[in-house]
């Protein structure tokens, strides 16, 4: 698809596939495309100390960094997931494209039973995938998301 | 139908109690350029949208926004989840605090409570879309706003994050509108309302 410029009427052009973040400095950036990664410098000198993403605090126990890791594993997939969603609803013929996705969809699958079995299950699907479905309420279970650092 | 995912799209944890901070950021929960309004805006134009992969895009963008308005209430209730009455006495947040305590309310900065009328759904596939690449913008404006007024890299970083989240979109309702253009007739794209006049002939060409 490319763009058709025409008077009366905006136009954008077309995003070319081309190299892609990995999933740590994707989900940092907000984006999986460097093409598409233009910060705000001109505030940058404001920040007093760089924050690493998914960097656990020194005083949590070992068991809950341990789990505070696969939760920002999935965090780093599902972004990629979320990202080249979109990129293919505009581009949908896309071979490379559709087997990354293709790749980080089934990553994001095994990484979310894997952290229903340890911990507890973060979606509806994942409650059959935990070893004690049939005995506990385990869709209660976990802190709610929006508690952040101070659980 | 929707299913509820238990995490953030992007992690958010603040340490620092700040209701000012807290006042300024509620704009992107409840106000004219806020995420709420994107979703609402993004879910209810796809309905109507000629071109099939449009409509599915605005799904997406409008999920994703739901997640984003996620982020700002939790960025909102950690600010405030400590809150003293003398905070809420000394950094502004005392008007918010007396009609809602610390319960997050959909409201602009100013105080203006969320209205439908800050966003549209025109019935028009080159309007709505035009209206979208606004919209991102509107948003992202907002967040270099906040970003210059605001220090703490515990409350940056996430706001840095949904600003780019706008940056991406923009580009790809920029690609949805191409992808429009290219069902009509470049000669003249006002010719009819592809939502409206002629939805028949549309279908045929896609």
């Amino acid at each position: 698809m490319e763009a058709n410029e025409a008077l009366a009427i905006a136009t954008v052009p077309c995003q070319q596939w081309g190299q892609l973040y990995e999933e740590g400095t994707a989900l940092t950036n907000g984006t999986v495309f460097p093409d598409l990664n233009k910060p705000f410098y001109v505030t940058d000198t404001l920040v007093d100390s760089p924050v690493t993403m998914g960097k656990a605090s020194t005083s949590l126990d070992p068991k809950q960094m341990e789990r505070e890791q696969l939760m920002n594993k999935i965090n780093q997939v599902s972004f990629f997931v979320n990202d080249l969603t979109l990129y293919l609803d505009t581009h949908g013929d896309d071979k490379e494209a559709l087997k990354v996705l293709s790749d980080k969809g089934k990553e994001r699958a095994t990484l979310l039973d894997e952290f229903a079995e340890k911990y507890y299950p973060l979606t509806c699907d994942c409650i059959a995938k935990c070893s004690k479905a049939g005995e506990e309420n385990l869709w209660a279970n976990g802190p709610a998301p929006w508690e952040g650092a101070c659980i | 139908m929707w299913n509820y995912e238990k995490r953030l799209q992007f992690p958010v944890k603040i340490t620092k109690t700040c209701p000012k901070t807290a006042q300024l950021i509620i704009s992107q929960y409840g106000g004219p350029d806020g995420e709420l309004s994107a979703s609402m805006r993004y879910l209810s134009q796809r309905y109507t949208m000629p071109v099939k992969e449009v409509g599915g895009l605005l799904t997406d963008i409008g999920t994703e926004e739901l997640a984003h308005m996620e982020m700002i209430c939790a960025m909102v209730y950690q600010l405030t989840r400590d809150l003293t009455i003398e905070d809420a006495k000394t950094a502004g947040f005392d008007a918010y605090y007396v009609d809602h305590t610390k319960a997050l309310w959909p409201q602009a900065a100013a105080g203006l409570p969320f209205s439908a009328m800050e966003f549209q759904s025109k019935g028009d596939a080159i309007t709505d879309l035009t209206e979208d690449l606004a919209a991102e913008q509107k948003a992202r404006t907002v967040y270099d706003n906040l970003l210059r007024m605001i220090t703490d890299p515990e409350v940056r970083e996430p706001l840095k994050f949904l600003r780019t989240r706008e940056i991406v979109h923009f580009q790809r309702f920029g690609e949805a509108l191409e992808k429009t253009k290219g069902t009509l007739d470049s000669k003249n794209f006002y010719y009819f309302n592809p939502e409206f006049d002629k939805p028949s002939e549309l279908t045929k060409t896609m």
